[in-house]
């Protein structure tokens, strides 16, 4: 219909603290069939991102346009020539590239300002050229050689490089303009603690710092509607419920570091929110180590939790997600085939099922999988678990789910960015352990919902596939999810991806 | 053509991802003299605010690009809100106590359930907010 729905976000997450919202959310059937699907939102930039995205892109340039100049140049006779000539512009562009970074050419501010981002990158190539000139000569090149080289590659690599400080620099205004490139923030607390810091962030831009809106955590209803222009939201409750419909990035706990009791309340609750949890320490009497503090204009942060997976990291897993998946396609698409014909001749209904579950921030996603029970049994909110001899399941049904076959169209949900390949799995909204809803099982439930939910899991190669019938089941789930989370990285995910296969291989736990 | 029971004409923007909510909208306001622009989500929305003033606004509380909370936010305290005091009926298809306090708070003069009541969306949009009149 236009640009803007190509991006497909959910846009309503299910609140974590009513479960009257929750139910609700069954009943719109509709709102999610057209909510479900990818993650990034349409408004918001990280700039983390675009400035290491630029930096990457600026070294890639550096580095080909070093290596054209040089052997356009000159001949390279035998191979030490060449890796001398190599190193050479490795050296270059290294030394260009910490430089750049020093001196901020890569801050937000000066990639939005063109002339000063240029200047600085003025800067680091008569360093990199310097730095080159003084290796080369210390290793016997020649030096009207290098001169050449240094001029060349300073004549294409600033022209280049300044001419796409111009492009990005516009677009970077422009963003900074609508307030995209902003870090969205809520505060929590009260009392002078509370007006200190609205008080120092309502200096910062707002193109870098959005305050959203405070909480008062004692809920004192005299208190007035604006502080510091900042609308007052409400209390904790509202917070979360606020923090997951504005995908807040930054939640700031400002009160008195004495007040143990009520910090420690607030951070239970916060905790299970994907934002990062600072807690101010502006009024501190104590003074750490300036290392100890992050700072957010010029208010101190103390950082008590941190958004997983987010920034580059999430840009990273999210194009390794897509690769591996369409890979993974492409590969099985024979045994896709062969159970989408098995499933049609077995019974009768469509091939697909699709489940709404619980996704990243608690919004729901829906799931994509083979249908493996006969249509009028299947069960949209899996309030009942499916057990050994289960006579819904189909005759197909039982060895696709035997084989976890059936979970294959889940790597179409990675292609829409609403599933990764490795995360928590997708929990169905109405699911129960003991008679009980998950969240009321496993304290600290919500907190799996803060990364993308994946095909495959830290858990499920652990040995903690199939049924969740009991308290313990569910809780060692919970408690492998959380590992996960706190010790992502790359490898890790591709390890499990690796060690999946092997763990179907032990079928006993899926019917 | 204002018709007699409208005494003023309002620019109004209506933004909905729904089609069939967002024409029938667009075609009742029109009908009672207004000046209407239709978009279909957040992205378009601020832009829209961007570029123009409008008196007032009807805004859906879920759209795949982003929600009537931050819509209502962008006017209230946004960089680029032409018209911060404009009118703000937020609407949706079931309305929760807790984001609708929240809808509130954040500046909104109203929210709807759906199907919007047409009579009290038309009296709010045409008296006008107390923030106007301040």
């Amino acid at each position: 219909m236009n640009a803007s729905t190509a991006f497909n976000q959910p846009a309503r997450p299910v609140s974590g603290i009513s479960p009257a919202d929750a139910s609700k959310d069954d009943a719109s059937k509709d709102d999610v069939s057209k909510s479900a699907g990818g993650h990034i939102t349409s408004r918001k930039i990280s700039s983390e991102v675009v400035a290491r995205f630029q930096k990457s892109l600026d070294a890639a340039a550096l580095l080909t346009l070093g290596l054209m100049v040089e052997f356009a140049l000159f001949d390279h006779l035998t191979l030490f020539e060449s890796v001398r000539a190599i190193s050479l512009v490795m050296l270059a562009t290294f030394t260009f590239i910490v430089v750049a970074r020093e001196a901020g050419a890569y801050s937000i501010a000066h990639l939005g300002q063109p002339w000063s981002g240029v200047l600085r990158l003025g800067i680091s190539a008569a360093a990199a050229g310097f730095v080159v000139m003084a290796a080369s000569l210390a290793a016997g090149f020649d030096l009207a050689r290098l001169t050449l080289w240094v001029l060349a590659w300073w004549a294409f690599s600033l022209t280049i490089l300044g001419a796409a400080r111009l492009i990005v620099g516009k677009y970077i205004r422009r963003w900074g303009q609508a307030g995209r490139l902003a870090v969205r923030v809520a505060v929590v607390g009260g009392g002078r603690e509370l007006e200190a810091v609205l008080d120092r962030l309502s200096r910062v831009s707002r193109a870098e710092v959005d305050v959203c809106g405070y909480f008062d955590d004692r809920g004192n209803a005299r208190d007035k509607t604006h502080t510091f222009g900042v609308p007052r939201l409400g209390d904790i409750d509202d917070l979360v419920e606020f923090s997951r419909w504005f995908r807040i990035d930054t939640v700031i706990v400002a009160m008195p570091l004495v007040a143990e009791n009520r910090l420690w309340v607030i951070l239970k609750r916060l905790w299970v929110m994907p934002a990062n949890i600072r807690i101010s320490a502006l009024s501190t009497r104590l003074r750490f180590n300036r290392r100890a503090y992050s700072q957010l204009g010029d208010v101190p942060l103390l950082d008590t939790f941190d958004r997983p997976i987010s920034e580059w990291d999430y840009v990273v897993k999210s194009v390794v997600d897509r690769i591996l998946a369409a890979l993974m396609i492409v590969a099985l698409s024979p045994v896709m085939l062969a159970t989408m014909i098995a499933i049609r001749w077995d019974s009768k209904g469509s091939v697909l099922f699709r489940q709404r579950r619980y996704g990243f921030n608690n919004e729901l996603v829906e799931v994509f999988k083979f249908r493996s029970m006969y249509i009028d049994n299947t069960d949209q909110n899996a309030a009942k678990l499916v057990t050994r001899g289960d006579p819904r399941v189909t005759r197909v049904g039982r060895f696709i789910r035997k084989t976890s076959l059936d979970e294959l169209p889940q790597l179409f949900n990675v292609l829409r960015g609403d599933l990764s390949l490795v995360g928590p799995r997708p929990h169905a909204l109405k699911a129960k352990a003991a008679d009980r809803l998950y969240d009321e099982v496993v304290e600290g439930y919500f907190a799996r919902h803060r990364v993308k939910p994946g095909v495959t899991g830290w858990a499920q190669i652990k040995g903690w596939r199939g049924e969740t019938d009991t308290t313990e089941k569910i809780e060692a789930r919970v408690e492998h999810d959380i590992y996960y989370i706190d010790n992502w990285s790359l490898w890790l995910d591709l390890y499990i991806i690796a060690a999946t296969p092997f763990s179907l291989l032990n079928t006993n736990d899926a019917f | 053509m204002p018709s007699k029971n409208s005494p003023k004409s309002l620019k109004i923007l209506v933004i909905d991802d729904d089609v069939v909510t967002r024409k029938l909208l667009g075609a009742a306001l029109l009908a009672r003299g207004h000046a209407v622009t239709q978009v279909c989500g957040l992205t378009q929305a601020g832009e829209a605010i961007a570029a123009e003033i409008f008196d007032a606004s009807i805004v859906d509380l879920n759209m795949p690009d982003g929600n009537g909370m931050e819509f209502v936010h962008l006017v209230r305290r946004g960089l680029q809100s032409r018209n911060p005091t404009m009118t703000i009926a937020v609407c949706s298809a079931y309305a929760a106590p807790r984001p609708s306090a929240l809808l509130k708070r954040l500046g909104a003069d109203a929210v709807f359930e759906k199907p919007v009541p047409l009579d009290a969306l038309c009296a709010l949009i045409e008296t006008g907010n107390q923030r106007q009149a301040a």
